[in-house]
């Protein structure tokens, strides 16, 4: 598996997530076959693929809702196959939904001091003060004591953003953050996210928006028939003939 | 723009918690006043307000919708009953003593229950206390299949009169009651809450949010099982008499509480209330009526479920944003009007 991405150059640098030889298989779908994969501290990632090509499930296998067949994965050399998804989530694994998971009954700041009292294990003092500068930073002071229930898709997908930084993350795992918003919605995500990256954390991010995801992401990788059959420099990869071939159809407007 | 600051408290909750101190106060005037069949009544309510609020506890917040729950009610009562005939051990200091034994007793069947999701714990919970109910026939100094009196020296031990007797029964009802809505309260306010609440509405993202969520389900199922037991022995203290089928009876201490719950609002504090005393409140009016008022109270909850599913009070605090109790956060501009 070619890795030959230009930041090969600080291959010194601290490798945050591997996978290592990774494969998940549903039925006679294989999703992942194999699958070799390092992703360095701080680095912003994007993961491409036709529909169905298995990003979403490549998440769940690194939050532990779904099960590994074989390989390894680790994060900061730590294997993660005997943790429960709270325990990653308490490592630093973060996840943004596709579909936003709201705590639909509680209100908004509530819903961000779940992820600050126990994804940061913070208490609950400690919790309020930092979640009150969390709902400023991203745009959500107005909504504080609204029901995560009745929220708009694009203050959904805030919240659900939110909620994952309150838990501090090392790693942000997005799923499909910009799908079924309008351009000038998605662009006040977009600073969100690169906020966090040049913050420190970790990005990788599954994305069909190509305009979004390209103003965040430094490398990019294209998931296909349990493969990545490409590793690089965004606008390189998107220019792949392999790629190209895999992915007609694909919007190259950025 | 102004700085925030978070409230848990307003001048409802305020009022709500004095007009809780005056009603416990009267209520346990009560004890000086009422006449028997009022002394009476009103520990029936207390106890059954007490297992309706455990079992929202498991089922409306920590999402274990146990129809099990009268195996801890027929533990308690048969506890007791033993403790009494066979060590001669007070009613009263049998209490705690049985909200430990059955702490401990519920710790293995959770790991076991646990093991099994959805409607499938439900089911299962059923079988263990059908198991418990089985149990209780086969043994034979308890009374096997047609039960045990309360022995009379252990009776009489509550209070020399009937009324006596009522009063202790009433008032350790009452202060049973209260505990158990401390406890819940105490709960739902500290970060266990913040934790439950999740769970009740998602479990998945609770999970995904760092909630140690079976962790959490282990501790309520511990609790609700050892109050419920000690709930159990003091329903057994007020019938003086105990047998297996009224022991563990799946239509007296599940079906009506699961009715009281739904009717006044699952997963909210004071829906368990609201449903017992309507329950109460129709059984007072409509009990002469036989069996046309188990078809109205089957009416009402069938409707209930149809028109408002939140319940009671569910409807209310949705509709009029109520919150009698300090327990949500409220994020409001500081009032010291910092400027950023």
């Amino acid at each position: 598996m070619a890795r030959g991405s230009p930041t090969d150059k600080d291959c010194e640098m601290t490798v945050a997530l591997a996978l290592r030889n990774v494969s998940k298989s549903f039925g006679a779908i294989r999703i992942a076959g194999g699958i070799e994969l390092d992703i360095r501290e701080n680095e912003a990632v994007g993961i491409l693929g036709p529909n169905g090509a298995g990003k979403t499930t490549i998440l769940g296998l690194i939050t532990g809702t779904l099960g590994l067949d074989a390989g390894r994965i680790e994060f900061y050399g730590r294997d993660l196959q005997r943790l429960s998804t709270e325990q990653r989530c308490r490592l630093g694994i973060a996840r943004a939904y596709q579909v936003p998971q709201p705590f639909g009954d509680m209100t908004v700041f509530e819903n961000l001091m779940v992820g600050a009292c126990f994804g940061a294990g913070q208490t609950m003092a400690a919790a309020q003060v930092r979640c009150l500068d969390i709902l400023e930073a991203c745009g959500l002071s107005s909504l504080a004591n609204a029901h995560a229930g009745g929220l708009t898709l694009l203050n959904r997908k805030r919240l659900e953003l939110a909620r994952a930084l309150a838990t501090k993350p090392k790693i942000l795992l997005l799923d499909e953050i910009a799908g079924g918003l309008t351009q000038h919605e998605y662009d006040e995500l977009v600073a969100l996210i690169r906020k966090a990256n040049a913050s420190g954390v970790t990005i990788v991010w599954i994305e069909h928006v190509l305009h979004a995801l390209l103003s965040v992401v430094s490398r990019a990788l294209v998931l296909y028939q349990g493969q990545f059959i490409a590793d690089g420099d965004p606008r390189d990869v998107i220019r792949d003939p392999k790629v190209a071939e895999v992915y007609m159809g694909i919007e190259t407007d950025a | 723009m102004a700085s925030l600051d978070v409230r848990r408290s307003s001048w409802l909750t305020h009022l709500a918690t004095a007009g809780g101190l005056v009603l416990t106060a009267l209520l346990l005037s009560a004890a000086l006043w009422a006449s028997n069949d009022t002394l009476r009544l009103a520990t029936d309510i207390f106890l059954y307000i007490a297992l309706a609020c455990l079992w929202n506890f498991l089922a409306g917040y920590a999402g274990l919708v146990s129809v099990g729950q009268q195996a801890y009610v027929g533990l308690g009562g048969y506890g007791l009953f033993a403790l009494a005939a066979k060590a001669d051990v007070p009613a009263l200091y049998a209490l705690p003593l049985l909200g430990c034994m059955a702490a401990l007793l519920s710790v293995p069947i959770a790991k076991l229950l646990f093991r099994l999701r959805g409607a499938y714990f439900t089911i299962g919970s059923w079988v263990v206390a059908e198991v418990f109910h089985l149990g209780a026939i086969l043994i034979v100094p308890l009374g096997g299949g047609s039960g045990m009196s309360l022995p009379i020296r252990a009776a009489q031990a509550l209070g020399p009169t009937p009324h006596d007797r009522f009063v202790t029964t009433y008032l350790t009802a009452l202060v049973l009651l209260l505990a158990v809505l401390t406890m819940i309260f105490v709960v739902l306010r500290s970060r266990m809450g913040l934790a439950l609440t999740a769970i009740r509405d998602n479990e998945a993202a609770a999970r995904s949010n760092g909630v140690n969520v079976d962790r959490v389900k282990l501790i309520i199922y511990v609790a609700a099982a050892s109050a419920t037991a000690m709930v159990g022995a003091l329903i057994f203290i007020q019938k003086l008499r105990i047998s297996p089928d009224a022991g563990f009876s799946v239509n007296d201490w599940t079906a009506l509480i699961v009715f009281m719950v739904v009717i006044g609002g699952i997963g909210t504090f004071e829906g368990p209330i609201v449903g017992a005393l309507i329950y109460f409140l129709l059984g007072e009016t409509l009990a002469t009526l036989g069996p046309v008022y188990l078809i109205i109270l089957g009416a009402v909850a069938i409707a209930v479920m149809l028109i408002e599913p939140r319940g009671i009070w569910g409807f209310v605090r949705a509709r009029w944003g109520l919150q009698l109790l300090p327990l949500s956060f409220l994020v409001r501009p500081s009032a010291s009007k910092i400027e950023k």
